[in-house]
């Protein structure tokens, strides 16, 4: 009965479509011992772009995995495995966040580093530099988004958490605050100070700068 | 008497224009910090830099799937040895 419903509500099949839907599976799916070479990189990729701590990311791999070996039926082919795949990890890298959120404070402590950027009148102490950046060329992908990548790693943890799902994801602000339980002010001081932070890390690392220090 | 946008610091106008791209800064907020981006050449630069972070942010998240950044963002060979005998 349940079954039946349910079918009917995701979308009626056709004679014969039944069949061809277990043959799309089946093609996109590989046997699950090439999953770990296939797509272990692009999983821990994805997970390491969004969170710091390595051992977490292999640990968020792996659950994926374990997940999609027990719902492997759920996969209907109607995407890449891949892409099915990163939206189970998408998922767990969320409960993730929550998980660690918990017992988030309220008030947000001061964040040093950026009060040091300003003088106390709040003018900015060292002037922002010209970067020679052009966002469609593609010096933005082999220099600045490796430089990002390793800004966004120095980040502290709620910054870093903020700026990923709402900037990078673009998740709507009531879902990361949520997510990471804070107020919606405090996503958007957290936001602030993480901008704040990466463009001052991307300038010291020397972002469109003639010979920039690439690490 | 005729109210004119107040005159901000950097800070505030850093905090302004992140809370452009975030949420929603009242019009009278968008004209105080639209007058502080005209008479300060470092917030102008600033501006434009939150502008090309969050666009690279995103290309990151879309090219990260097929693009290696560094020798670190591979999976550990113990890592891929426990898990190759977890998963089949
Ligand atoms: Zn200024």
């Amino acid at each position: 009965m349940n079954r039946i419903t349910g079918r009917i509500l995701e979308q009626p099949l056709g004679i014969g479509e039944a069949t061809q839907l277990d043959q799309r599976r089946a093609d996109k799916c590989p046997s699950a011992e090439l999953w770990v070479d296939q797509y272990g990189d692009l999983l821990f990729r994805y997970a390491r772009l969004r969170v710091a701590d390595r051992a977490n990311c292999e640990e968020l791999v792996q659950e994926t995995f374990l997940a999609a070996l027990k719902g492997k039926e759920n996969f209907k082919g109607q995407c890449e495995f891949s892409t099915w795949l990163v939206g189970i990890l998408k998922h767990k890298i969320t409960d993730h966040f929550r998980r660690q959120e918990r017992d988030a404070a309220d008030t947000l402590p001061d964040d040093q580093v950026v009060d040091g950027m300003f003088s106390r009148f709040g003018k900015w102490k060292k002037f922002p530099r010209r970067w020679h950046v052009n966002p469609e060329d593609s010096a933005m992908e082999s220099e600045v988004l490796p430089m990002l990548q390793r800004c966004m790693e120095a980040l502290p943890e709620a910054q870093r958490k903020a700026f990923v799902l709402s900037v990078m994801d673009e998740q709507n602000s009531d879902v990361v605050c949520k997510t990471l339980s804070v107020s919606s002010t405090n996503l958007y001081v957290l936001l602030h100070r993480a901008r704040l932070r990466l463009r001052d890390c991307l300038e010291k690392k020397g972002i469109g700068q003639v010979g920039a220090v690439k690490d | 008497m005729l109210k004119l946008p107040k005159i901000l610091n950097c800070r505030a106008a850093a905090e302004m224009s992140c809370r452009r791209r975030d949420g929603q800064l009242s019009h009278w907020d968008r004209a105080t910090l639209a007058v502080h981006l005209i008479i300060c050449a470092g917030c102008r630069l600033m501006d434009r830099q939150f502008a090309l972070m969050d666009k690279a942010a995103r290309q990151l998240a879309f090219l990260n799937a097929g693009t290696k950044t560094s020798e670190n963002d591979a999976l550990s060979p113990e890592a891929r040895k426990r898990l190759k005998k977890l998963i089949r």
